[in-house]
């Protein structure tokens, strides 16, 4: 990682990262056709107080995921095992994954979407932790890219055959929306695993 | 960097060949660098003409059609199903898409990169391999299992039809009283053109039968004189079975009782009788009753008709799967009942023509594949006629009415469609019936000067078989030929770079060795590229190993294998090829109704391919194993 302090006069302190995000976010700069899909795992549903645990996205480019550029990243929350969180020994567990200092992630994650539409299931919550991550880490920064929600995706494409169609939560988690369309999940409960789910879900919807 | 995706692909495309065979770091390095597609139904992975892309495309889940555009239509080439690849030929040519690969239902695609699949292909043995044999998707789906959905179902069902009931008689029912004269019962049974009459007693009950069995035995032999009544030699062992029945119990009857003739009654009246004969006519298309009827056939009308009805019951056998050796045990065994009949009325013809037989024995030889028993469908015919040695005298005649006879014989043969052997290897050419001694100095001559026409010679007349006539002619010739190429090591050489003229065919990305030009362009010649060098190599190595008396090819494998147990496995293997090599030929030749030599290539199946190409295999290591042996790289 490289820090150029010096070169960005209007928003010293940023690492480099940052500023090519806000670079390529600009208005003008031409859009990526791509959508990166991703999913978080953290330890709670409460924005404001959940640990982020790590982040998986896949990039959808017309009909199609390239494993090549894949992003997964564990971060290293200072207290591994104390809280007993099932996924942090999950994580663990396997040994391989090399965990990563938060900004680091952050700052990856970033570099990884550029200014892709995100694509994320219930992508409120999602959204919602990165930019509390990315506030208490850099302040001043938070994700600018144009957000889709498969959850919402799902009800308006309900809502299209079926104007009075009744809404329950409980048909658009992102199990029942992989039962509905026959999507083989693939392995829940892994921040890579649940983004490659909601991105074919959402190739099957789009 | 493995991820749980990737994983999770390698974890599928292994349970699939040509994945299977692929060690865990080319799954994983190939996993890591796919690409997910997914298509809604009605869309296309690729177009026809579209520029080949540098994928090879793996459908992991949906129906993926591939298409063709001919005349504006579209015609189905094949339906790829999950677990197979597509877009091969563009990845091994390089060339824009011949086909569309229309989704049929949406569906979800692996595509791997060239980059590294191709260096996988190139070094791994078997998914060349894979590739050679055509198992890909892109090929017509034809081959066994398709090929009878088109055939006539009522008439392939229709000669196992034990279950059929017996609904009427085809005789009229003759009644005699028992006092009636053997004379006028005869004559009775001659006008109506009956096989069986019934007797009855004063109160019109039926006590006895008789038959033309009975007049033979009974009446022609002496013992009874045709003035005495039919009771004296009616048989009264008189079993009744009602109509209606299906046929198997009639037969299980006349085999239980052990008579040939049924009493057939309605409501308690006797309406006819039932002969073996004419149950077995019912069954026409089952092998033993086409033998029994070749085998009673009266002239050779009948005996051509009854031999027709053998590609009926063919058609079912190789259908059903049934094991190649049984059916050719069967059509063999028919054949030469047809042969044995055709030398009858032949030699019953030159009576009748005053021809004189000579005082002299002689033996009918089957060649080639006829005398290797492997005969599924009509080939050509090849025989040939051994007589006993005459002094000079009587040669010129004796040979003269043996030509006569094979002349009428071979073309009985011809009108039961075997057509005539174009290069005229057949019994009614002077140069193929000869004397024991002119024999023993042919084959004498082949060993000892063995020149290309020699070799040839050599393959179809070693393959020779008695069929009928004296068999002790074919044993002198046996032992004449065991000794000589004891003798004459050196014919063996010879005959074994014969057998490895032509290759094996097992070239990569040329799928398989078509034939390059003629009527056959495109076409894979299984006769010569197959079924031959198997032949070929079995007749030579045993006769090295000094057996002369077995010609079949897979039981020469068989011999082999138990001769050489540190072969045994590739001789059996080799064996088993043939057999399956056999049974697609016959098949093919039923579908196209050729002799199924000439294969198309693109219509074969996917399995078919693969299974053909792995009994090329042994056709392969054979090649190798005697060119070693036989230092054929030192011999020219």
């Amino acid at each position: 990682m490289k820090f150029n302090f010096w070169r960005n006069s209007k928003k010293t302190n940023y690492p480099e990262e940052i500023t090519n995000y806000f670079a390529v976010n600009k208005p003008g700069v031409e859009a990526d056709t791509s959508y990166v899909v991703f999913d978080t795992e953290s330890s709670s549903l409460t924005i404001s107080s959940a640990q982020l645990l790590s982040i998986g996205a896949v990039k959808v480019k017309d009909n199609s995921i390239a494993l090549r550029e894949t992003f997964e990243c564990f971060i290293h929350t200072g207290k591994s095992g104390v809280k007993g969180n099932v996924h942090i020994h999950e994580i663990m567990a396997t040994g391989k994954e090399e965990k990563k200092e938060v900004k680091e992630a952050l700052l990856e994650f970033l570099d990884f979407i550029g200014n892709a539409v995100l694509v994320a299931h219930h992508a409120k919550h999602d959204v919602g932790l990165i930019n509390r991550y990315l506030s208490e880490n850099f302040p001043g920064v938070r994700l600018v890219n144009q957000v889709i929600d498969t959850a919402n995706l799902a009800i308006e494409n309900d809502r299209k055959k079926d104007t009075s169609i009744k809404i329950e939560p409980e048909n658009y988690s992102l199990d029942a929306l992989l039962k509905r369309y026959s999507i083989e999940a693939l392995e829940r409960h892994t921040a890579l695993g649940d983004a490659f789910s909601t991105a074919l879900l959402f190739l099957k919807m789009k | 960097m493995a991820n749980i995706i990737s994983s999770k692909i390698a974890d599928f495309i292994v349970r699939f060949p040509p994945f299977d065979s692929l060690k865990t770091d080319e799954i994983s390095s190939l996993s890591e660098e796919a690409e997910v597609l997914y298509f809604k139904k009605g869309e296309s992975v690729f177009k026809h003409k579209e520029k080949a892309r540098p994928f090879i495309y793996f459908l992991k889940e949906g129906q993926v059609l591939l298409r063709e555009t001919v005349d504006a239509q579209k015609k189905l080439i094949d339906i790829c199903d999950e677990g197979e690849l597509f877009g091969v030929r563009a990845m091994l040519t390089g060339n824009p898409y011949v086909f569309e690969a229309f989704c049929q239902e949406e569906s979800l695609v692996y595509a791997f990169p060239l980059s590294v699949f191709k260096p996988i292909v190139e070094s791994n043995n078997n998914v060349s391999l894979f590739f050679a044999s055509g198992l890909a998707s892109g090929q017509k789906p034809t081959g066994l299992n398709t090929l009878y959905r088109q055939s006539d179902p009522d008439k392939v069902s229709d000669f196992l039809s034990w279950q059929k009931p017996l609904e009427e008689l085809s005789e009229p029912l003759l009644l005699v009283k028992s006092n009636t004269t053997i004379k006028s019962a005869a004559l009775e049974m001659t006008a109506k053109a009956s096989n069986g009459i019934v007797v009855t007693n004063e109160e019109g009950k039926a006590v006895g039968i008789v038959t033309d069995t009975d007049f033979r035995a009974k009446v022609a032999g002496g013992t009874f004189s045709i003035e005495d009544p039919v009771s004296t030699i009616m048989s009264t062992n008189l079993i009744a079975k009602q109509l209606g029945l299906p046929l198997a119990e009639y037969l299980i009857s006349m085999l239980k009782h052990n008579i040939k003739h049924l009493l057939i009654t309605k409501e308690e009246e006797v309406v006819g009788v039932f002969s073996q004969q004419t149950l077995f006519s019912h069954l026409q298309f089952n092998p033993f009753s086409i033998l029994y009827n070749i085998e009673s056939a009266e002239n050779v009308e009948k005996l051509c008709f009854h031999r027709n009805n053998v590609d009926h019951f063919l058609r079912y056998y190789l259908e059903q799967n049934i094991k190649t050796a049984v059916i050719s045990q069967l059509i063999t065994t028919i054949n030469d009942a047809l042969i044995k009949k055709a030398i009858q009325f032949s030699l019953a013809a030159l009576d009748e023509e005053k021809y004189y037989r000579p005082d002299v024995p002689f033996a009918w030889i089957s060649l080639g594949s006829e005398g290797r028993e492997e005969q599924l469908l009509r080939t050509d015919q090849d025989n040939a006629l051994i007589f006993g040695n005459v002094n000079a005298a009587q040669l010129n005649y004796t040979r003269e009415y043996f030509i006569q006879l094979a002349r009428r014989v071979n073309g009985i043969l011809f009108q039961a469609g075997f057509a005539y052997c174009p290069a005229n290897m057949m019994a009614r050419n002077p140069d193929w019936c000869l004397s024991i001694s002119e024999w023993k100095n042919r084959f004498e001559g082949w060993i000892h000067s063995p020149e290309k026409e020699a070799l040839l010679l050599s393959t179809i007349f070693f393959d020779y078989r008695y069929i009928y006539g004296e068999e002790e002619l074919v044993q002198m010739l046996n032992s004449f030929l065991k000794n000589e190429v004891q003798s004459h090591k050196i014919f063996l050489n010879f005959l074994a770079k014969n057998a490895t003229k032509n290759p094996a065919p097992l070239s990569f990305f040329k799928n398989f060795v078509v034939e390059r030009s003629g009527v056959h362009k495109e076409e894979f010649d299984l006769k010569a590229r197959a079924l031959m060098p198997l032949t070929d190599i079995a007749r030579v190595l045993c006769l090295e190993a000094g057996n002369v008396t077995i010609k079949n090819t897979v039981e020469r494998y068989r011999f082999l294998a138990e001769q050489d147990k540190s072969r045994k496995e590739l001789y059996l293997q080799a064996a088993q090829a043939y057999e399956f090599l056999m049974h697609f030929r016959a098949s093919e030749g039923i579908r196209n109704n050729d002799s199924g030599r000439f294969i198309l290539i693109k219509q074969i199946s996917k399995f078919d391919r693969q299974v053909l190409r792995n009994s090329f295999e042994p056709i392969n290591e054979l090649q190798q194993m005697i060119e070693l042996r036989f230092q054929l790289n030192y011999f020219s």
